[in-house]
């Protein structure tokens, strides 16, 4: 059988076979309700067909074919995910509780060979396993190794620590996740590369590096980047990846605004506290609501989630400081429950808004 | 043919960091070594917390607290001191400045060290009968405990330029300079007790950027011994006299190695 041209990657695989599945139950409740009858032929063609193109996906992707597969998969990724953590910390704990008994030279061999064999290792189950749970793992492991070992060598040979290290992970984080399709490896290649560019931003002006984490605000640069890559790259290959950028440019974006909404006094802006804090909270409201709307009309689903709890949590914590101390708790809470509701009526507004003409009953 | 050429350029980038890291330790150790101090336990300690997890040893070099970078110091590095301390702005001010990269000066055991000492022993002699009960003098026994163990490396100069800071402090087995950081640290006024104030002070307060020294296997034997003894005194924390002492060599980057250690005579 011959695949739908141009090629598809896993995820449009994985997406065709669900709406085959959901056709499937769809045609077949039309047809109990009597208003869709289909000739025994024409059942039996597009059954086939649709046979055809999952076997298809199956063989070439190891894409989920129904609800229980489904399920399995979800378990398997948990499980790789735990594993992956779980391999790297005992490869660290390993190592650690061994290289006192080692030469210099001996270390420094163990160290370099880690990330190698380990990367082997990611290449070997790659080009094995279809489904990328091993690959994963041992692509994991490779990341962790290389953390570890230029970590070590500073230790071993007291070396003073320098921001390069995570320009390093980062690129080894970006090119395995690309090399071998692993999300798991794009979000450690994001989290340590907008590290550097905040840490970057932090010593810009001539301060200490290592103090980048005292200004919010370095990390705002982070998430801007973060989400405008996807703008201008497009992932025909990895159409997942986008979800990942947004994400995390999310996370780097709203975090020092949550933080600095609280704590002005972490800001380089040259204005009172009070004012700094107002600005945030201000800022945050208004760009939180702006990127639900986004997140609705483009239908992506991680900005609107994001979003969303960056808004709420914001909510939460300034009311808590406004009113705690000043109104009853059952009045408190009454308020929170009502804003809540709000909030809800609100997003109902948006969604509706957002959705095309037709789609939604009014 | 996408996933050849990633793995080439994976393992290129995994030979170039551990290259690139290498490099860097065998520039730093070329040649003489910058400088090299003979320190004690005073100024090296042992781990305070031993675990069975982790075999490997470093000792922590410890710099005197007491050091202060001053002001024309801290204008040199780039501080921006224009604002008054008296003014109603300073507090925010100063507390918004951020800490700078310096190359820091430590002096081993020298005039610093003794003007310290000569300084807190006129402190000392100085005070009335009635500041402290001679039969439990806890500032003076801080004090002997401090010239006993305390550590006597002390940061008397920091600077942007390693070599010119070289030039200043040539006695290399007595000076070294290491990659640092120096950060300010603003005290406003305060009145201790009726007609006692200390005024609003601006310290420029430096640290090591890097504190721990990495002991290999070969140096072991003696540390090891002294790390697995029960605590000497009753905290714990401090042996009554140091027990060994360490050549410590700095390289051209002031990133320091162990090159010796000996037992002390007690």
């Amino acid at each position: 059988m011959a695949l739908p041209s141009p090629a598809p990657t896993k995820l449009e695989a994985q997406r065709r076979a669900d709406r085959i599945a959901a056709f499937r139950a769809e045609a077949a409740a039309l047809e109990a309700d009597g208003v869709l009858a289909l000739s025994p032929e024409q059942r039996e063609r597009v059954a086939r067909h649709h046979d055809d193109l999952l076997r298809g996906f199956a063989r070439q992707f190891d894409v989920d074919v129904n609800e229980g597969e489904r399920r399995l998969s979800i378990g398997m990724r948990i499980a790789s995910f735990f594993g992956a953590l779980a391999l790297a910390a005992s490869a660290f704990l390993f190592f650690r509780r061994f290289w006192g008994l080692l030469d210099t030279p001996a270390q420094v061999a163990i160290l370099v060979a880690a990330p190698l064999l380990a990367l082997a290792a990611t290449h070997f189950t790659a080009r094995r396993e279809k489904t990328g749970y091993f690959a994963s793992l041992a692509g994991l492991l490779t990341f962790a190794g290389f953390v570890l070992d230029l970590e070590m060598l500073r230790q071993i040979f007291n070396l003073t620590p320098t921001d390069n290290a995570l320009l390093l992970w980062g690129a080894c984080g970006l090119l395995l996740a690309y090399t071998y399709d692993l999300r798991l490896l794009l979000a450690a290649g994001l989290l340590s590369l907008g590290g550097f560019l905040s840490l970057w931003t932090g010593t810009w002006g001539g301060g200490y590096w290592l103090d980048f984490g005292e200004r919010p605000e370095n990390f705002l640069p982070s998430g801007l980047l973060c989400l405008a890559l996807p703008l201008f790259f497009p992932h025909r290959r990895q159409a997942d990846f986008p979800t990942f950028y947004r994400l995390f440019g999310l996370l780097f974006f709203f975090f020092p605004m949550l933080v600095l909404a609280n704590w002005g006094e972490g800001s380089y802006l040259p204005f009172s506290d009070d004012a700094i804090e107002a600005g945030y909270q201000i800022a945050g409201l208004l760009l939180g609501g702006a990127a639900i709307t986004l997140g609705l009309r483009r239908g992506w689903r991680e900005t609107v989630n994001t979003s969303t709890t960056f808004l709420v949590v914001l909510l939460f914590t300034k009311l808590f400081f406004w009113w705690w101390d000043w109104m009853p708790k059952y009045l408190f809470f009454l308020l929170i429950g009502l804003l809540a509701v709000g909030m809800l009526l609100l997003l109902q507004r948006l969604r509706y808004l957002a959705a095309p003409r037709g789609a939604v009953p009014a | 043919m996408r996933r050849r050429k990633g793995l080439l350029a994976l393992v290129a980038l995994l030979l170039l960091g551990n290259a690139a890291t290498l490099a860097r330790v065998a520039w730093n150790r070329s040649g003489s070594p910058e400088a090299t101090l003979v320190l004690t336990e005073r100024e090296l300690s042992l781990p305070y917390h031993k675990s069975g997890e982790d075999s490997g040893l470093a000792l922590r070099l410890r710099i005197d607290d007491a050091a202060e970078i001053d002001a024309a110091a801290l204008r040199r590095l780039g501080f921006d001191l224009s604002v008054p301390l008296d003014s109603p702005r300073a507090g925010q001010f100063y507390r918004q400045v951020r800490t700078r990269s310096a190359w820091l000066v430590l002096e081993q055991e020298g005039p610093a060290w003794e003007s310290w000492r000569e300084r807190r022993k006129r402190e000392l002699g100085a005070r009335s009968p009635s500041d402290y009960d001679p039969e439990s003098d806890y500032e003076l026994s801080q004090f002997e405990q401090e010239e006993r163990m305390g550590s006597r490396l002390m940061v008397v100069e920091a600077g942007k330029d390693a070599a010119a800071l070289r030039r200043q402090y040539a006695d290399r087995r007595r000076y070294a300079i290491v990659p640092g950081k120096v950060e300010l640290r603003f005290w406003p006024a305060i009145e201790l007790e009726p007609g006692k104030r200390e005024p609003t002070r601006l310290e420029g307060h430096p640290d090591l950027a890097s504190d721990d020294l990495h002991v290999p296997r070969s140096l072991r034997p003696l540390l090891d011994r002294l790390n697995a003894a029960p605590p000497v005194d009753f905290f714990g924390d401090s042996p009554a006299h140091p027990r060994y002492r360490a050549t410590v060599a700095f390289g051209r980057s002031g990133e320091p190695w162990l090159v010796r250690v000996e037992r002390l005579p007690r």
